[in-house]
């Protein structure tokens, strides 16, 4: 009764003292983030030229992927307004930054600096729900939003769920979290499915919670049990969720809903 | 007096250190073994002088560790350490006569009261996704730990009263 009472006070009570625990959440965290300003700091000249090449060269290459990208994304635009329906648009990113602290033993929960504080301009807008990114693939959605930081629940999560299909073959599917950090599980997959390892699961954009089409996990174990209703099949997170340091905060675009006519006109081709 | 107030201020801190030791990011392999340091200072706190702090005192504690531990059952701290202080303010008197490791000894009974309570709680709201060994580990590092939080405390309270 006891406990009951104050089951949605203490959450207010959280977001109300969210002022205080601010500092100490920053305290907590500074060591880890020191360590890595040192790390940057002290790197000799030759890695990070090393580095800079590296990474010029990958650059070059994303950004050649990007071009094609574009390309087909226009002319699926084109496709979809033929067929009269609707199409989203790249959806618009907010980078938040990890304090590195623990909460709840045995959840899948991080804390990010990004909060009510930041929802004054338009654009910038941090909503419970909301989906993270990191450039692998989806981190998890924001369950709480504070005044400085906002709680996110992870895709490995025991409480968290995220709807998905396969990549290959639109096999649609729910992956479960079980609380560890490299394993997500599928539930109600027939024995008999198209689904096998190394098979890329994307989001599905079913529940409206998170974007469709983000990547998730990559199968790794399917074991068709014949004796019970459904196969075991477990996959892994493909977002780096140990060692993420940066995020992106995910706001999907409103659907497009101008004619056809009108897309190609703005994207100036006939 | 003055020596008092310093005193309020170190237990203050000593519990705040104890919160921040409970969020230090640990790797995920080692989730479950760290130590549990909010009831181990509020245990010392409460059996060195159980004329000032009380239940009351627990119970504040726990409702602090309460807020920073997002994810968890509101108040489930807050009534886990309400009860163990209940209990260190019983055995106080035995407590104190204890040589170190019997007092480390007890704290490993209080800290498995400590997850029993917190294992029916999250069983009664759903929360319970930990059935191995690992649940119960923390029993033990505390254990384990309860030494070197006595020797700090006992050290600074020595230091604090001589100031």
């Amino acid at each position: 009764m006891f406990l009951d009472h104050r089951y949605q006070m203490v959450q207010s009570l959280r977001n109300g003292v969210n002022f205080f625990t601010y500092p100490v959440r920053v305290v907590v965290s500074a060591p880890f983030e020191l360590g890595g300003w040192l790390l940057e700091n002290l790197a000799t000249r030759q890695t990070l030229m090393a580095e800079n090449r590296s990474l010029r060269a990958q650059n070059t290459l994303i950004k050649a992927q990007l071009q094609k990208l574009a390309a087909l994304e226009v002319e699926n635009i084109r496709l979809r307004g033929l067929l009269d329906s609707t199409f989203k648009i790249a959806d618009k990113v907010i980078i938040a930054e990890i304090l590195q602290v623990d909460l709840e033993p045995f959840t899948q929960r991080i804390v990010i600096n990004k909060g009510n504080k930041d929802n004054s301009e338009e654009m910038e807008n941090v909503y419970e729900g909301q989906a993270l990114i990191d450039s692998e693939g989806i981190v998890g959605q924001i369950v709480d939003v504070g005044f400085f930081t906002s709680t996110v629940m992870l895709i490995t999560d025991p409480n968290a769920s995220i709807p998905v299909k396969v990549n290959r073959n639109g096999l649609r599917a729910i992956a479960n979290g079980n609380g560890s950090v490299d394993k997500l599980e599928l539930v109600h997959i027939p024995n008999n499915a198209d689904i096998k390892p190394g098979d890329i699961l994307v989001s599905s954009g079913m529940g409206q919670r998170y974007p469709s089409r983000y990547p998730v996990a990559v199968v790794t174990k399917v074991i068709p049990d014949p004796s019970a209703p459904y196969a075991t099949v477990y996959a892994r997170p493909l977002a780096k969720l140990s060692q993420v340091r940066n995020v992106l905060l995910v706001k999907p675009q409103e659907p497009n809903s101008t004619k056809p006519r009108d897309i190609t006109q703005a994207e100036g081709k006939p | 007096m003055r020596q008092r107030r310093g005193g309020i201020g170190f237990v203050i801190f000593s519990v705040l250190v104890a919160i921040m030791l409970s969020m230090v990011q640990m790797p995920s392999w080692a989730q479950g073994l760290r130590p549990e340091f909010l009831p181990l200072v509020v245990i010392f706190w409460v059996v060195t002088y159980p004329e000032r702090f009380g239940i009351g005192f627990a119970w504040t504690c726990g409702l602090a560790l309460d807020i920073f531990r997002d994810g968890a059952i509101g108040g489930q701290y807050a009534l886990t350490m309400l009860l163990i202080g209940f209990v260190a303010i019983k055995i106080h008197q035995r407590f104190a006569m204890y040589p170190v490791w019997q007092q480390a000894l007890t704290t490993f009974f209080l800290m498995l009261l400590f997850q029993c309570i917190l294992f029916f709680i999250k069983g009664m709201g759903g929360t319970l996704h930990e059935f191995s060994w690992r649940f119960w580990a923390t029993c033990f590092t505390s254990t384990l730990a309860w030494p070197f939080v006595w020797l700090f405390l006992t050290g600074m309270r020595n230091r604090i009263r001589l100031a």
